[in-house]
């Protein structure tokens, strides 16, 4: 039952943003604005970089998560 | 899954991380095509002479704009004149539309690049409503309204992903959004083929194999939801379009997963537990297949490219420079994906493995 609500909780904080947000109105310009201080400013790399790191992490852990299983397994045998 | 192909499924997670990160640069870097985004204007009065302002997305100073033609019901009719000023394209119309009755009319910006001798234009549908005046009689159309066959449109010339009314430089949540769908429904196929397996030969480990690819596939799930909401909000102004049956589609059936867990949670004895949630499995995949992808497609109206009257993203919009990124970023996504799900079984079958050595 713990696992359940553990799994309830992961998966509704995943949805809480959409829910969150609601229907607010944002101004139409915000995107053009954001658009065009990003690339007056070069900031484009910046998120690429920031993006790439993270996925890189994620990746790095997976990898880590990886090794310990393995190890796990081999001690079990 | 045999435990060689297990011990390999990092090579898995480094394929998909390169992919991805091809996407993710690749993705973000290709720069928009240009495109005309609007116009001031809703509508005009034939036999009067209007001047209508263009927003033109992304201009290029290599692009020379020659005319702005207006086109209803296979006439043509030229813009008296243009001045560019880089994002705004002001052009003069007097439209006479003679037989004609009063209608929406489609703008093609035609232009040349330097250099090239061959003609492209820029679209917009229903892009004005020529409302017809009492005294419009004789159509002022053009004599020979061919003269768009012999230009292509600017995607065929220009380098850039497509330039979309709407989508503008949304276009590239395609490189995620779609990619996250496509990997869910892998992901429950192998979980249904792996609840036969179960059903048929009666191992746990082909459960728990299941089970671990399906919960990565709701992952998957939740993730296209969010990036599918976050993609709408730009485009259709609304967070969860409510009307559009593909969307009701994927709520009902990501519903229906929700209930594998509930029914898995519900049931403590391993292998009725297994049996159960391996027939319901079996008999909600197609239930779930039919809800997002053959319903939508009988609908009359969606908002998703591909069902109800709208046309596939493939027909017009994905053209060879997407499809560069776009591909891999499937596979790359899948790649992850799966790895994640092998994964989540192996933590698992440790797990039925410990609680097993614990009862001995």
């Amino acid at each position: 039952m713990k696992k359940l609500t553990n799994k309830i909780v992961i998966y509704g904080a995943l949805l809480l943003p959409i829910s969150l947000f609601g229907e607010n109105e944002v101004q139409s310009s915000l995107s053009d604005q954001a658009a065009v201080f990003l690339s007056t400013n070069a900031k484009y790399h910046v998120v690429i970089a920031v993006l790439v790191v993270i996925l890189l992490g994620l990746v790095a852990y997976g990898l880590i998560l990886n090794r310990k299983i393995s190890k796990l397994e081999a001690n079990q045998k | 899954m045999n435990e060689r192909m297990m011990q390999r499924s990092k090579w898995l997670l480094l394929i998909g991380a390169v992919l991805v990160v091809y996407t993710l640069i690749g993705g973000l870097l290709i720069p928009l095509k240009t495109g005309v985004s609007g116009s001031d204007k809703l509508k005009i009065k034939s036999t009067v002479t209007d001047s209508v302002n263009f927003e033109i997305y992304n201009p290029v100073p290599e692009l020379f704009i020659e005319g702005v033609y207006l086109s209803k019901s296979d006439e043509i009719w030229k813009s008296q004149s243009v001045h560019n000023f880089g994002k705004t394209l002001s052009a003069t119309f007097n439209v006479s539309l003679g037989s004609q009755k009063s209608g929406y009319a489609d703008a093609f910006i035609r232009g040349q690049f330097k250099g090239q001798d061959s003609f492209v234009w820029l679209y917009l549908s229903n892009a004005l409503w020529i409302e017809k005046s009492p005294d419009d009689s004789i159509s002022n159309a053009m004599a020979d309204p061919s003269i768009l066959d012999n230009t292509r449109i600017i995607d065929e010339v220009q380098g850039g992903f497509p330039n979309r009314v709407v989508l503008n430089e949304s276009i590239r949540n395609l490189l995620y959004h779609v990619p996250m769908w496509f990997s869910m429904m892998f992901l429950l196929a192998v979980s249904m083929y792996f609840s036969i397996k179960y059903l048929r030969f009666g191992h746990l480990k082909d459960d728990w194999i299941s089970m671990s690819f399906l919960h990565v596939g709701i992952l998957n799930g939740i993730l296209g939801c969010i990036t599918g909401s976050i993609w709408a909000r730009v485009t259709w102004m609304s967070w969860w379009p409510a009307d559009d049956p593909k969307l009701n589609g994927v709520a009902i059936g990501m519903f229906m997963y929700f209930a594998y867990l509930v029914l898995r949670a519900s049931i403590k004895d391993e292998y009725q537990k297994a049996r159960i949630a391996s027939v319901y499995n079996v008999l909600v995949f197609p239930i779930f297949m039919a809800l997002i992808a053959i319903m939508p497609k009988l609908a009359d109206n969606s908002l998703h490219p591909g069902t109800g009257g709208s046309v596939g993203f493939n027909k017009y919009d994905l053209d060879n420079t997407l499809r560069m990124f776009f591909y891999p970023a499937i596979l790359g996504w899948i790649s992850i994906f799966s790895f994640i799900a092998i994964l989540r079984y192996r933590i698992e079958r440790l797990h039925q493995r410990q609680l097993d050595l614990d009862n001995e």
